[in-house]
């Protein structure tokens, strides 16, 4: 089931970016450029992430206030968060001439991100993760088609949207025009905390971002983000999180939204949910309308 | 004297593995640095002084079925993780000789000497045993007896027990205590003939300062960590577990506060390199290889599910009330169990009970409530 699904949606958004990047690129082009780029996602928006049980509750649990932890201030975006190609440079098997990797940048702190192409397995479970993960891909015809394992407990939206180190990430990198654009189909599939993959896509021009080494000091990554004293007021092992039951009602009621609405779930990345969502609005909206009245004091022309 | 264990196993399986072939999964991964496929040294140099040279050679040509992770290090000293014998063994090898964190389980013993000798001929000079749990432990008699026997610690090593080139076997003097009181005991073998009791005991082996800290009553009363700072490794026994909920022996003196306490104590003496990853590792004795950013996260869910069921005490709730409210829904797709030896219905019960008899001093809840949470 969930791999017609993965295919439904492979072809339906390809068809779609394609259609739509054909007329209406620009650089940096995505579905998701309000939640990944700008002023990012609020707290308690949750939509269209096919979040199960234990992902909501992690993300409605989740305090930003754990970025003032030393251990997490300059944590970067991990691959779950985006996939970011850049410019890819090849590196080359001395031997043989054949190419042996690609190497490519990822936003903030300047992560190298490696792809492997040389067939080689990934690593065990016993291996190290990391926020890049660890990639493999292979060419058919002009998509590159990675598979990334070995990934990091992080987000996919910076309001804490939470993905888990169990994720693993398939991303097709797809070339059209002779290769000066490029989208980037990605699935992230996290069987800790979705109940579906989830699916993003982005266009640009190629390279997306600049070859090198994004937000790295000028003296290199050792040094480029200082971890300093943020809160001296915390006790030692003190962590900052929303308890249990927590409700983030505040950015569904500024949009107009029931909350129910907010808290995502694989539901809402099916066409079938447009009108179970138009009439829960309409029902929202109505009732909001019926309070108002309430208020103030059944003013209401009889 | 001590025989009533499994010396058999170790014993047999010396002799018996001729059969099978090696698979030793000497992994081209290198974690991080690692991952980037840069295989790191193999063999440190030759010369080995005869601990059980031999024997040890037709080990390396059994089928150890482990996976040897190469791990970091300096010049020609390297540290490896050993996965795969019970719990991980942690190998530090250089110009001197090899320095083993645990020994992994009795079944495994052979393999795990034969995957030293694959990766060095060099003897084994050092056993440290971050506790006493059999699955790090269980392999201290097969691996002593592979070496050649133990070399006692007082009068500069030579003190006529067994073999005089043995490894010096170390634990904390807690950790001794409970292997010699263990029912069924340990061979008498097995038990380190070298403790300490103060918080810790510093070596200089292989070019590099080995710090060994004691962090009581954690995953048991007697837990120790390794720290090798030059390689910037540290092996923290049972204390980190990046696929299961803190797992503490209560009947051995462990408790969640001294995991917590020794989180917070590991977690500073890691230094990420860049990113809050690469530099300092730790190697657990169960799970993979982990950097700061991993311990943290690890930390942090223990410490937000102690504060959880910390606040539905204070509120009242018995531990049949605690369980229905779910204090792990969010972290069980991770961290939990619905078998096994450390069941999540387990771990809550331990938490709850220790939580409940505490007489001490509260601690400060990182808990923010926001409309209906409180």
């Amino acid at each position: 089931m969930q791999t017609r699904n993965r295919a439904t949606l492979l072809a339906v958004c390809a068809m779609v970016v394609l259609a739509l990047g054909v007329t209406r690129l620009r650089v940096g082009a995505q579905e998701d450029v309000r939640a990944l780029s700008g002023e990012g996602t609020h707290i308690g928006d949750y939509t269209g992430i096919p979040l199960n049980a234990a992902g909501l509750l992690r993300s409605q649990t989740w305090d930003s206030s754990v970025w003032s932890e030393k251990e997490r201030q300059a944590e970067p975006h991990a691959g779950q968060y985006y996939w970011e190609a850049g410019a890819l440079t090849e590196v080359l098997d001395p031997s043989t001439g054949r190419v042996l990797a690609y190497t490519c940048c990822q936003l903030f702190g300047g992560a190298i991100r490696t792809i492997w192409m040389d067939g080689r397995p990934h690593p065990s479970e016993n291996a190290e993760h990391t926020w890049a993960g660890f990639s493999t891909g292979r060419w058919v015809g002009n998509v590159l088609t990675v598979t990334t394992s070995h990934l990091k407990s992080t987000m996919v939206n910076r309001n804490g949207t939470a993905t888990s180190a169990k994720a693993t990430i398939t991303a097709h990198f797809i070339y059209r025009e002779n290769g000066t654009l490029m989208t980037v189909l990605s699935f992230v599939d996290d069987p800790a905390y979705f109940s579906e993959p989830l699916v993003r896509s982005r266009d640009g021009v190629v390279p997306f971002n600049p070859a090198g080494r994004l937000n790295a000091g000028a003296a290199g990554a050792a040094n480029s983000l200082e971890i300093i004293d943020e809160i001296t007021s915390w006790p030692k092992g003190y962590v900052p999180s929303y308890a249990l039951g927590a409700k983030h009602t505040d950015w569904a009621e500024s949009v107009g939204l029931p909350y129910e609405v907010s808290l995502g779930g694989a539901e809402q990345l099916y066409p079938e949910y447009i009108p179970k969502l138009r009439k829960l609005v309409a029902d929202y909206q109505a009732e909001q309308k019926k309070q108002a009245g309430t208020k103030t004091g059944g003013s209401a022309p009889k | 004297m001590k025989h009533g264990w499994t010396r058999s196993t170790a014993l047999g399986l010396a002799v018996a593995g001729a059969v099978a072939i090696i698979s030793i999964h000497s992994s081209a991964q290198a974690p991080a640095a690692g991952q980037q496929g840069q295989g790191q040294g193999q063999g440190q140099g030759r010369g080995g002084q005869g601990q059980g040279g031999g024997r040890g050679a037709a080990a390396a040509r059994q089928a150890p079925g482990l996976e040897v992770l190469p791990v970091q290090g300096f010049d020609r000293t390297k540290v490896y993780m050993i996965a795969g014998a019970g719990a991980n063994v942690i190998v530090q090898v250089g110009d001197e000789g090899v320095l083993m964190v645990d020994t992994g389980n009795a079944e495994s013993s052979d393999k795990v000497f034969a995957a030293v000798r694959q990766i060095t001929d060099k003897p084994i000079r050092w056993i440290i045993n971050t506790h006493a749990h059999l699955d790090n432990v269980g392999g201290n008699e097969g691996v002593i007896k592979l070496a050649g026997g133990q070399r006692t610690s007082q009068g500069g090593g030579g003190g006529g027990v067994e073999n005089p080139n043995g490894p010096l076997v170390v634990a904390h003097l807690d950790a001794v205590n409970m292997m010699m009181d263990a029912k069924p005991e340990y061979p008498d073998e097995a038990i380190p003939k070298d403790s300490f009791f103060s918080d810790n005991k510093q070596i200089y082996f292989n070019g590099e300062g080995i710090e060994v800290w004691e962090l009581p009553h954690a995953h048991s009363a007697g837990d120790v960590i390794v720290f090798f700072r030059k390689s910037d490794v540290i092996a923290v026994g049972g204390l980190v577990s990046p696929n299961t909920y803190p797992v503490f022996d209560v009947e051995a003196g462990g408790t969640l506060q001294g995991v917590l306490d020794a989180m917070n104590r590991i977690v500073p003496m890691m230094i990420p390199r860049f990113n809050q990853m690469d530099g300092t590792r730790v190697l657990p004795s169960h799970g993979r290889i982990s950097d700061q950013s991993d311990v943290a996260e690890f930390r942090d869910m223990a410490t937000i599910v102690r504060d959880r069921i910390q606040y539905m005490i204070d509120k009242g709730m018995s531990l049949e009330q605690v369980k229905a409210a779910k204090p792990t829904l969010d972290y069980d797709p991770v961290f939990g169990a619905n078998s096994g030896a450390w069941p999540t219905d387990k771990f809550i019960e331990a938490v709850y009970t220790e939580l409940k008899n505490n007489k001490g001093p509260k601690p400060a809840l990182g808990l923010n409530f926001v409309d209906g949470g409180k």
